[in-house]
């Protein structure tokens, strides 16, 4: 499945291409956009509670859907100066989490809960698959040797 | 202005909770009352039109496939898979199939829930970690004081240009 490097450097080859264009989806924003694209994996913590024996992966589970994200999301944002900016930041990494695992085969994914329980699966790649991970680092390598020959050229 | 910051930050965790709450207690609430002779029924199987996804343990073998259980909280169900490979009781597997007319399920796909896979993605997701981290704090630090995120400050290297090094806050 889209692990943890995965959705990182998924989210930050995104802002690198967009700040080639936009000048908003700087470092430090681009930083941003990355942390919010491990806000649905939070439910994850279920994981470490379930090694001391507390079973809460039915009360987290919520925090894998939309809805759920962007609440985390907004409560995430509060401690930033700006607001709004960083909410609308937090949400672009939350969406690119959400565009990775629908590319999963898991049994679908509750994404209008609890609007809708209707689940949402594209069905590419299984649980264990890693080529993701492999062409994710190809491609952050590759933009990340752009992104400075581009700032190297402008600084002269 | 710190104010308003808790009365939403309250506001949202009061959402998430009774967002969670909700799934929980649906949930719990599904599982006391449902068939659990009927397969579309089981919240532990998910299945879409004909198609079945489960996590399951094999727990024995019968002439056209296996036998899997499916822990559901407090009670077990068991599943024929009709299917020509068989797996090793106690084996976990990923199984991806579809309800056939007489209500089997015949197995497309069977994959092996190994131990060691589970290690490997636990252990991608914390080199992720360490990356964000570094990605995150090389731009962002926490201030204690205000209790808020602050942009780092940024050093712009020397240029053949440039006399001094200079420190810009963006």
């Amino acid at each position: 499945m889209p692990d943890w490097i995965a959705h990182v450097l998924v989210a930050w080859s995104l802002c690198t291409i967009l700040g080639f264009k936009f000048k908003q989806f700087d470092q430090y924003n681009s930083a941003i956009v990355v942390l919010g694209a491990l806000i649905p994996d939070l439910y994850k913590i279920y994981i470490l509670m379930g090694i001391i024996g507390i079973e809460i992966l039915n009360f987290v589970t919520p925090l894998h859907v939309i809805l759920g994200s962007l609440l985390v999301a907004g409560i995430i944002s509060l401690f930033f100066t700006k607001i709004k900016k960083t909410f609308l930041f937090l949400a672009l990494g939350i969406s690119t989490h959400y565009m990775l695992d629908l590319l999963l085969i898991s049994g679908g994914i509750a994404l209008l809960y609890p609007f809708s329980s209707l689940k949402f699966q594209i069905g590419i790649i299984t649980v264990y698959d890693y080529n993701i991970t492999i062409i994710s680092i190809f491609i952050a390598l590759i933009l990340y040797f752009i992104y400075k020959k581009v700032n190297n050229t402008k600084n002269f | 202005m710190k104010f308003k910051r808790l009365i939403l930050g309250i506001i949202f965790t009061l959402l998430i909770f009774l967002l969670c709450y909700n799934y929980a207690f649906n949930y719990h609430n599904a599982l006391q009352n449902e068939d659990r002779t009927d397969l579309t029924k089981d919240n532990t199987v998910i299945t879409l039109e004909n198609y079945v996804f489960m996590l399951a343990t094999v727990t024995d073998e019968y002439d056209d496939g296996i036998i899997v259980e499916v822990y559901n909280n407090d009670s077990v169900n068991y599943y024929k898979i009709k299917t020509p490979s068989k797996k090793d009781v106690g084996y976990p597997v990923v199984i991806f199939g579809t309800i056939s007319s007489n209500n089997e399920i015949v197995a497309n796909k069977i994959l092996i829930r190994s131990t060691s896979e589970m290690i490997f993605i636990i252990f991608r997701s914390f080199i992720g970690l360490i990356l964000f981290l570094l990605i995150f704090l090389k731009y962002w630090k926490f201030d204690f004081r205000k209790i808020e995120f602050k942009r780092r400050l940024r050093k712009i290297n020397d240029f053949p240009n440039h006399q001094n090094k200079k420190f810009w806050r963006i």
